[in-house]
């Protein structure tokens, strides 16, 4: 099964690179279970990152691989499957998600119009990012934020790169599937930049579990009380809440019986309750379970989850 | 033997105006072809511009409501993008045209203006793209009517024609 996946992974990455570049990979003989990053920028060496550590290739030559502007060109093609028109509000944001569930940023020229990204155009640099899910990292965290087998409304607070949409994802599966601690439930994902569910043409390329409805690439405001009206869920979840839009649907979709599991960016319980947006929902005891990601610990660890009142009930142990 | 001479120049006179009368029906055929591309073309750029979509999922939708060899060209042309063998989208579809509707046989015109529709096609934005699209449609559009404006001289002539060179050969051979 891993092999299948494995090889599957490789097709995916290698058929959206240029054939120059595809040979290279092949003739190096990838490992792509540690691949983290390839980056091709326009007359720069094609850099491949391997946990946080950065290689160029060929590895036996001292001539590197050099990027010209037709590979640039070539790989959008295939990303977008010769179809850029299609990919235009992607790219608005920066990225594209493929299949698989890899994400593609691109850097170039921006296309302004009304002082808001158009489009973007003479790309430059492409970023493939290759997607790896960790099934079963939320194996810690279900006991403690779960309750007579129904989930809490829970807030996972998170510094940038700690593994919170990670960690959500993988939340959002169990319950959907359901578990000893947890009856599988309806889920509704708002999923505003094809984070969570790694979508492509709609459908997750990741594991979201079997009861899960996914709104690919909407505003999440507007999502969660369209997933309310329109797919009765029993939970909602939303990555990367912050604004006062975000908070009142919040409140409409608590009002309505459904459960939210939300993630925030930050790095304490004071910093969270000192942003004046998110602090009424914890002032009114809004959540229920709070968990605190830190990478000093490692990525993707916990560090700790706090109740409703700010009572600490989990604290990883050094 | 006159009886004999007299059913000879008959079924020379109406072999020669059948001939006539199937190149008429093959040039007829021509233009209904040309029809099918202008309405294939249509569909693109109308599902370009209402879903969106990727061109293989586009040709996959809108290959099955074509006869042959339309639905073949439009298939391989799917098949082909998913296979990603091609570093630029025109020369897949350039190929594509040679291979696959070589049966139909365009006039160069023809096929030049079919290939320019492809030249441009999801390598750059959707206003530019919809901008082209509606421009090499519009000249397919005049083509046609052109094509068209002269069916009925041509039909004329065929029959003209053919029953003419029967007679001609009719006078030839006695």
């Amino acid at each position: 099964m891993k092999d299948v996946q494995k090889k599957q992974r490789e097709t995916q990455i290698l058929q959206i690179l240029p054939k120059t570049i595809r040979r290279e990979l092949e003739a190096e003989a990838i490992d792509f279970d540690r691949l983290q990053e390839i980056r091709i920028r326009v007359g720069q060496p094609l850099l491949l990152v391997f946990n946080q550590e950065e290689c160029m290739i060929p590895s036996s030559l001292t001539d590197k691989h050099m990027v010209t502007k037709n590979e640039v060109r070539e790989t959008l093609d295939y990303i977008s499957n010769y179809s850029l028109y299609a990919f235009e509000n992607e790219m608005k944001q920066g990225f594209i998600t493929i299949e698989g569930g890899h994400r593609v940023g691109l850097t170039g020229k921006t296309v302004i119009e009304n002082n808001k990204v158009k489009n973007m155009q003479f790309i430059s640099s492409i970023n493939i990012r290759i997607a790896h899910e960790i099934i079963g990292c939320a194996d810690g965290v279900i006991p403690y934020i779960s309750a007579n087998r129904q989930i809490c409304h829970t807030l996972i607070i998170s510094p940038p790169r700690c593994g919170k949409t990670t960690l959500l994802r993988d939340l959002v599966r169990q319950i959907s599937n359901g578990n000893k601690f947890v009856k599988g439930c309806t889920v509704g994902v708002v999923d505003e930049r094809s984070e969570l569910g790694g979508c492509f043409m709609g459908i997750a390329q990741n594991h979201m579990g079997i009861r899960t409805d996914i709104l690919d690439c909407c505003p999440k405001a507007e999502g969660m009380i369209m997933l309310v009206r329109s797919m009765s869920p029993e939970v909602i979840a939303v990555d990367e809440i912050g604004s006062p839009e975000d908070v009142h649907a919040i409140e409409y979709v608590m009002h309505c019986g459904c459960k939210l599991l939300a993630s925030v960016h930050g790095s304490s319980m004071e910093e969270i309750q000192n942003q004046p947006i998110l602090n009424r929902l914890i002032q009114e005891k809004r959540f229920e379970r709070y968990i605190l990601l830190d990478h000093s610990i490692g990525i993707g660890r916990i560090k700790k989850i706090f109740d409703e009142r700010g009572s600490l009930i989990f604290q990883e142990s050094a | 033997m006159f009886f004999a001479k007299l059913t000879g120049s008959i079924c020379l006179i109406t072999a020669c105006t059948l001939y006539s009368r199937l190149i008429f029906l093959q040039y007829k055929r021509y233009i209904a072809d040309l029809n099918q591309i202008y309405q294939i073309l249509y569909r693109i750029r109308g599902e370009i511009a209402y879903s969106r979509s990727p061109l293989d999922d586009i040709l996959y939708h809108i290959r099955n409501q074509f006869p042959e060899p339309f639905h073949t060209w439009l298939s391989n042309l799917m098949k082909q993008i998913t296979l990603r063998k091609f570093t630029k989208f025109d020369s897949l579809w350039t190929e594509r045209i040679t291979e696959d509707l070589n049966t139909i046989r365009l006039k160069p015109g023809h096929r030049m203006l079919l290939a320019e529709f492809g030249q441009h096609l999801g390598s750059i934005d959707y206003e530019t793209e919809a901008g082209t699209m509606q421009m090499v449609l519009e000249r397919f559009k005049t083509e046609i009517q052109k094509e068209e404006s002269t069916l009925k001289t041509k039909n004329k002539l065929c029959n003209y024609l053919g029953f003419m060179t029967g007679l001609f050969l009719v006078i030839l051979l006695l």
